[in-house]
């Protein structure tokens, strides 16, 4: 036999015991450990999901207690809009600042996170809660692709095209300067390097999530970063005001 | 970067090897032992040490701007739309 064989009948005869030990139902992760798990009448459902393997089972019951880098999400219809709003809330207007990264009209921008969230809500129940950011910017991704090959009608119905944006509050003279430079630098960009500055750099966003957001390895955004930022700091540095603002050496 | 990671603590770094990960000291994105040799490079070479004050400046003024962008009103109207997504009273659903 394989090893896998041998460690399915493995595991079948450990739930074998494990059933006739008392216990009505069992699971294991990877490591071949036992995971107690007895189902109950109770109307909640949940979905164990162990972390390190990011394996997951589904059922109606109750973990006997906790076990490390096993979690479970109770998917009660009640909870499921609690849970929604929780982890995504927090994430729309990083949602809208990086679809106005990928695609350039922000009507379109909208439509695109709308169509994220939408997709979101449906697969809120199989999404272990961990890293909501990561998640959401996959299902965008993947909206933008699909909207790609097949155009949306237009969800929104009051939609107010112009986006305003107020002038910067001049607080300071230097502050100012450096403000007015780092805009020209940031025109004088390609689209490509923006888009990694607008993530990282404006939007806050780690190298990874930016990475799923645009659909390129880490090492490409570290790499356009990096060659963005120089670009930056030399357009600054052969402005004789930002030198004067402190900004390049 | 693995090689650099797989170096001996007591190497010293050239100015070649901190350039190619100082945008990643500068994020927080290396681990704590490279984070450590990178600042005790910028500590003792002037030259380095300019470029990473300079690069922190620039991503400061970054960060500012992001701050003084006043909030995209798409930004409400999507939160509108989880409330709706949780309500039940959204297009699509």
């Amino acid at each position: 036999l394989g090893s896998d064989a041998e460690a399915a009948i493995r595991l079948q005869q450990r739930g074998q015991a494990a059933i006739a030990s008392g216990l009505p139902s069992a699971c294991f992760d990877r490591g071949d450990r036992l995971i107690p798990w007895v189902p109950s009448a109770a109307t909640s459902s949940y979905t164990l999901i162990n972390r390190a393997s990011r394996r997951r089972w589904c059922g109606i019951g109750r973990l006997l207690s906790g076990f490390p880098g096993l979690v479970t999400t109770a998917a009660e219809p009640g909870d499921i809009g609690d849970r929604f709003t929780r982890l995504v809330l927090p994430e729309v207007d990083v949602l809208l600042r990086v679809a106005h990264t990928i695609v350039g009209r922000p009507a379109d921008a909208e439509d695109l996170v709308q169509d994220t969230l939408l997709r979101a809500y449906r697969s809120i129940e199989t999404f272990d809660g961990a890293h909501p950011r990561a998640w959401l910017l996959t299902i965008m991704r993947n909206a933008h692709v699909n909207q790609h090959r097949r155009r949306r009608p237009v969800l929104l119905r009051e939609r107010d095209l112009t986006i305003e944006r107020s002038a910067p509050p001049a607080d300071d003279v230097v502050e100012r300067v450096l403000h007015e430079h780092i805009e020209e630098a940031l025109r004088e960009l390609s689209p490509r390097h923006r888009r990694v500055v607008d993530l990282v750099d404006i939007g806050g966003l780690s190298y990874a999530e930016a990475a799923l957001a645009l659909d390129v390895p880490v090492g490409t955004i570290m790499s356009r970063l990096h060659r963005a930022r120089r670009q930056l700091r030399r357009h600054l540095r052969n402005d004789p005001r930002a030198t004067a603002a402190g900004t390049s050496r | 970067m693995k090689r650099f990671r797989d170096r001996r603590a007591s190497d010293q770094l050239s100015c070649r090897e901190v350039g190619k990960v100082l945008q990643a000291y500068l994020d927080s994105a290396l681990d704590d032992l490279s984070a450590r040799r990178i600042s005790a490079h910028l500590e003792g070479c002037r030259r380095c040490g300019l470029d990473f004050e300079a690069f922190t400046q620039i991503k400061a003024a970054l960060e500012r701007r992001a701050e003084r962008t006043p909030e995209d009103p798409g930004v409400r109207r999507l939160r509108a739309f989880v409330e709706s997504l949780v309500s039940g009273t959204a297009d699509g659903l």
